[in-house]
């Protein structure tokens, strides 16, 4: 059949938007592809890896398997949406400092899978850490470096001197 | 006084990356770009009857169909060492999963449909999965006919053919007399290892956008070799490679996936076909199907005084190649060099032989079969000294190559104390020196360890440089080491930073475009530091007196000199662009090491990448299951560029071993893949950190003159599965011979033991 | 890539009921999507009508029934609802025990309890342990409603009970009386459970008073095995933690686990003998 096509009403990084969307259109491709933020990423398209992490109404969700059409009446936070102008959040400057990245392909979904931890639990221990993040896959770090920057990044949140 | 080398500089694409503004290659999009999807082989050898597209060409919003009867080139064959793969399958297919037809059209969906709409004819042929179907007797060639290029090696290294087999490559390396060796030693021991085919996962995929206008190609690729590429490119459609354009946007990891054609030689045929730009991206399944590291049997054989020290070695090798050759016969031949190890053996016999089998072609892995050869070797080592009585770290210490030792004649000598490396590494896991008996059941947590060194920074390669301050004071790195996540944006740049005493910030890297990009081999083989570094060095400094020549005309006076990035002459500061008044200054540099035809392997190993580890786990005895609690890694990187690169790169090579060790498998039935995909296929995940992880860089006081970082993108690796077996069988008197190391087997090994 | 399809989204369980009458087998359920998504992606089924039934309200409710001491869990409750529930924690713990565990926090945070356990999946988690519980399935359509016993609403791999045209909407979990403790374990070496045990054991005086023993991902659905568990009606709980070995023996022997890449019909089996006689070394602890 043709593709069906349905009107939307979501809040993209804390703006309200509008977009008709195809019925079968997966959130990855409607993200990358029709709003060109290409921060969020493909790779083992089954939910595993978590490269394609966005947070959902305070959740973090894979966008690469939930339709498009399921942001009407929600918020949805990507990668992009995080700093304030030329801001960063203490969770990027936290990455850049103890380098809890490499490549840079897991990175979107790994900060904003630790946002949601640290939204959460401000104060978690390195266990905690550990527990929550494994949901996502890294191939450079060897994880270790993505603690500590999520510890420092917690330390930040919580006005601590680094 | 050093401003910015072993400072924690931020790296150039931090902000990009941690914000999600690096553009990788899928990130592109072009006018009136198609997109490109292949039809995949589900039988692992046949012959093709029957190919029919027609209907699929006719739908509408395809532009483009590939297939062997519809081929816009002469002759569609690529490959480095041999010109076997072709783009689509012609005559046979040579693995489940290879390639047989591909279309462009509007979008995806398009695309998806007219893939529906091809119908292929095959005959089922035998097929060949294993090194010993392929050696079999009477066993059915993947390939009836080879050309390649004749391989050159120095004095004691030689190649031999064999036709009529599935071996396409065997190199040998010889030195002394092993027989005459096994005759002397007191004890002669021997030991058969196998490493499974693996999958180097980076997390993005194979994709490639390319772009024939009619006259040129521009290519844009995550790949690690854009000068390969562009040459490969060039070859299939017997262009100057002057007409094919490679741009390298940011790539999401390589571990040499990354570093043969992908996806850029079917996406160049359908722009060429279409004359429209064309992008192919690989799903997470079709990388599986498109390379692996080669699995791989070692034999070791080793004669031994009854003091512990060794006399001779001989060593066997066979990697499974797959079905295409890509670049596994460099892997042979690196394998066949390092098999006898950082040790002081007067004679050796090594063979390494490259064989085709109807599986998914085999190429480069972190480590370039460094690892593998690793796991035999260190096992070997430890089993051994055993079977002695004694101590697996003393018989080491007495037979490792001291610094300055030769490794093989006229080489490189070894570049580092790897005997001291190895005695921190010992206080570090916490050696104790009576761990050679096996303990049965008592022991609770146990410790291995191994000691591994290979050479580093690339064979033959050649890597040049520019650097370029611009009229208005930019200075600019121009050069072909590719950001795989390694950093070495950062670091070669941190190189020219310090020629210049300015702050890193000030020296851009520009993008890699093989139109004005000089010559770089690849990246790889831990040669970004190292063998570009020495390149971007001598390009750096020749920019920098040219500067400062500059700057004394300009300024009519030879005291000048250069602090935080401006001119500074008789108490007053000028920045670039005032001296440059609207000049430009270009320096060039080149490090390439030479043929020497005494050296076993041709060509000199540029210096020696260290991987020492040790681990401490538990086991589970009723599960089988291995815990590694406690690792500990040394290596040398000469000097520290930048201290946060080092250490990531470190761990993240340990967590490759960890999977090659405990998680990682390509399995077969039936001849084809059945766990192409992350469910099925186990990456080590944040669960998978050792309990209590150290990496310690050790910096060596200087070698091979005065620029002294090495590399450490493969050393991290290179010991984790030794040093996890050999604490495997300290604490359970078991002795894995396979890797990746299941818990069945342990359970197994355990339970029939203890009845 | 997933063909386009015609999105209803009803407002009624009776709407959603009439709609799977209507389109038959041109139509599936979405409710979290995680697992439906997969199978459209991979080609592996096909919808022409996509029937989203998370507009339903009263689907997502997490309560306890006083009276008859039962959770009851709406079928469009998430994994991660039940994860951080007080309710659920307050009077299972092991619930929230086991639910923490499925997939990874992203599948949870959309994936729910009904479409997991109507996609019968033998490689899941919460069927091992609702088996356990004897939890019932409360099932509707428009011809009425009806309850079905767990052991009875699976059928074999990837099949349940539902009628075509039937909704899953609640599960109903009774909660043990006092004195109980339980144990969920689970054998993970890949993505999916490889072998899962539930155990849950009643005392009285130091004496097992009832036994339930479930099993799951070795066969096409979980499994409780009768004669194990009336066996240990009676035992002393030293008893028990003496024989927890030869227990978990019994039980790997009255099973007939599939080999796979995870392992042998026989590791399969000690894996099984290892999860039983862990989760009755805890029960025992825990009494």
């Amino acid at each position: 059949m043709d593709a069906v096509v349905i009107p939307i009403q979501f809040r993209l990084n804390g703006e309200t938007r509008q977009a008709d969307v195809r019925t079968h259109e997966l959130m990855i491709d409607f993200i990358r592809d029709r709003l060109g933020l290409t921060g969020t990423k493909r790779s083992c398209d089954i939910e595993i890896c978590g490269a394609c992490t966005v947070i959902l109404d305070g959740k973090a969700v894979s966008s690469c398997s939930i339709f498009a059409y399921e942001l009407d009446g929600k918020e949805i936070t990507t990668i992009e949406g995080l700093a304030q102008g030329d801001t960063l959040h203490p969770l990027q400057e936290a990455f850049i400092e103890r380098g809890g990245f490499q490549c840079g392909y897991c990175t979107s979904g790994m900060i904003l899978l630790a946002k949601t931890l640290l939204d959460q639990k401000p104060n978690p221990t390195r266990k905690e850490i550990q527990h929550y993040m494994d949901a996502n896959i890294c191939r450079c770090t060897g994880y270790q470096m993505i603690l500590e920057s999520i510890m420092l990044a917690a330390e930040k949140m919580a006005g601590k001197p680094a | 006084m050093s401003t910015t080398i072993g400072k924690h500089v931020e790296r150039f694409d931090a902000r990009e990356k941690v914000t999600g503004k690096s553009v990788y290659t899928g990130d592109i999009k072009l006018p009136g770009m198609l997109h490109g999807k292949v039809l995949r082989s589900y039988l692992p050898h046949a012959r093709i009857l029957r190919v029919d597209a027609e209907e699929a060409a006719a739908m509408p919003g395809v532009f483009a169909v590939l297939t062997r009867d519809r081929l816009p080139m002469p002759s569609p064959y690529y490959g480095s060492f041999a010109k076997d793969q072709p783009v689509v399958a012609m005559d046979k297919v040579r693995y489940a999963g290879e390639i047989v037809a591909a279309v462009a059209a509007d979008d995806e969906a398009i695309a998806e449909e007219a893939l529906k709409r091809i119908s292929v004819e095959y005959e089922e042929l035998p097929a060949v999965i294993t090194i010993e179907d392929a050696l079999g007797k009477n066993a059915p060639l993947v390939h009836e006919r080879l050309e390649k290029k004749p391989a050159v090696f120095g004095r004691g290294m030689k190649s031999i053919e064999h036709d009529g087999s599935n071996i396409y490559f065997h190199v040998q390396y010889e030195r002394g007399d092993v027989e005459e060796g096994f005759r002397s030693a007191d004890f002669v021991f021997e030991d058969s290892f196998f490493s499974s085919a693996n999958q180097q996962y980076p997390l993005e995929s194979q994709v490639a956008v390319v772009d024939f206008n009619g006259e040129d190609f521009i290519i844009r690729s995550a790949t690690q070799s854009p000068f390969r590429i562009r040459d490969e490119i060039a070859g299939l459609f017997k262009l100057d490679p002057k007409r094919v354009r490679v741009v390298v946007p940011y790539l999401g990891g390589g571990f040499g996936a990354k570093s043969v054609i992908g996806a850029e030689a079917v996406a160049a045929t359908l722009s060429y076909m279409s004359k429209r730009p064309v992008r192919v991206a690989f799903s997470a399944d079709e990388m599986f199907k498109t390379i692996c590291q080669p699995a791989a049997k070692m034999i070791i054989k080793t004669g031994v005084k009854r003091d512990g020290t060794i006399l001779a070695r001989r060593s066997e090798i066979y990697l499974n190649s797959g079905a295409y050759s890509n670049s596994v016969s460099s892997i042979a031949t690196k394998s066949c060099y390092r098999a006898h190890g950082p040790y002081r053996i007067p004679h050796v016999s090594t063979d390494a032989y490259a064989i085709y089998s109807n599986t998914v072609p085999a190429g480069a892995f972190r480590g370039f079969g460094g690892h593998q050869t690793a796991f035999a070797i260190e096992s070997h080592t430890d089993m051994v000294a055993h079977r002695l009585g004694i101590d697996p770290v003393e018989f080491r210490l007495k037979n490792l190559l001291g610094k300055g030792e030769e490794y093989a004649a006229e080489d490189t000598p070894i570049d580092c104390d790897v005997k001291d490396l190895l005695r921190k590494l010992s206080q570090a896991i916490g050696w104790t020196g009576k761990g050679d008996e096996p303990q049965q059941t008592t022991a609770k947590r146990t410790k291995g360890v191994a000691c591994v060194v290979k050479d580093g920074g690339g064979t033959k390669k050649e890597a040049n440089a520019l650097v370029k301050v611009q009229a208005d004071g930019r200075i600019v790195l121009i050069c072909g080491t590719v950001e795989i996540g390694q950093g070495s944006s950062t670091a070669l740049s941190q190189v020219v930073a310090e020629q210049f005493s300015c702050p890193a910030e000030m020296v851009e890297f520009a993008t890699i475009d093989t139109s004005y990009t000089p010559y770089d081999t690849a990246t790889n083989a831990t040669s970004g530091v190292f063998t570009m570094g020495r390149a971007v060095l001598q390009a750096a400094r020749e920019a920098r007196d040219r500067m400062l020549s500059a700057a004394a005309l300009v300024l009519d006076t030879s005291e000048v000199s250069l602090k935080d990035g401006k001119i500074v002459c008789h108490g007053k500061t000028f920045t670039f662009q005032e001296v440059l008044r609207g000049a430009e200054i270009v320096g060039k540099g080149s490090c390439t090491f030479g043929r020497n035809e005494q050296i076993p392997i041709g060509y000199p190993t540029p210096f020696w990448e260290i991987g020492l580890g040790a681990a401490e786990i538990e086991v589970d005895e009723m599960t089988g299951e291995i815990r590694i609690v406690k690792f500990r890694s040394i290596t040398d990187v000469g000097r520290i560029i930048n201290p946060l690169h080092c250490r990531g790169q470190e761990e993240g090579g340990i967590l490759f071993g960890i999977g090659q060790t405990l998680l990682e498998e390509l399995v077969y039935e039936d001849g084809r893949l059945i766990n192409p995909n992350l469910a099925d296929y186990r990456l080590p995940r944040f669960r998978d950190l050792p309990e209590s992880l150290v990496s310690l860089i050790h910096e060596e006081e200087e070698i091979a003159g005065s620029y002294q970082p090495k590399g450490s993108g493969e050393s991290g690796i290179l010991a984790v599965s030794a040093a996890v077996c050999n604490a495997i069988h300290n604490s359970t008197g078991i002795r894995i011979l396979e890797l990746p190391v299941k818990r069945e087997n342990i359970w197994k090994a355990m339970h029939f033991t203890r009845e | 890539m997933i063909s386009p399809f015609q999105l209803h989204r009803p407002k009624t369980i009776e709407e959603a009921c009439a709609l799977l009458e209507q389109y038959g087998d041109q139509a599936k359920l979405l409710a979290g999507g995680s697992e439906l998504i997969l199978l459209l992606k991979m080609n592996l089924t096909s919808a022409a009508h996509i029937i989203d039934i998370k507009g339903i309200p009263g689907m997502d409710a997490i309560t306890f029934e006083p009276g008859s001491q039962a959770l009851r869990v709406g079928g469009l409750v998430t994994h991660r609802n039940l994860e951080t529930s007080p309710i659920a924690l307050e009077h299972f713990p092991l619930l929230v025990e086991m639910e923490g565990q499925v997939a990874n926090i992203r599948v949870r945070n959309i994936g729910t309890l009904g479409g997991n356990l109507c996609f019968a999946e033998p490689h899941a988690d919460p069927g091992t342990l609702l088996t356990a519980f004897g939890s019932r399935i409360k099932i509707r359509s428009t011809r009425g409603q009806r309850l079905l016993d767990i052991g009875d609403f699976f059928v074999d791999y990837y099949q349940t009970a539902l009628e075509r045209d039937e909704i899953l909407t609640e599960v109903e979990i009774p909660k043990l009386s006092v004195n109980w403790s339980g144990a969920y374990l689970r054998f993970c070496p890949g993505e999916r459970p490889s072998v899962a045990a539930a155990i849950l054991m009643q005392w009285a005086d130091g004496t097992c008073a009832g036994a339930r023993l479930a099993l799951g991902c070795v066969g096409p659905k979980p499994i409780r095995i009768s004669e194990v568990e009336s066996a240990l009606r009676g035992k002393a709980a030293e008893e028990i933690l003496g024989e927890a070995l030869n227990i978990g023996a019994k039980m790997s022997d009255a099973c007939d686990p599939p080999a796979d890449i995870w392992g042998s019909v026989d590791y399969k089996r000690q894996i099984v003998k290892t999860l039983v006689s862990r989760g009755l070394q805890k029960c025992v602890q825990d009494a």
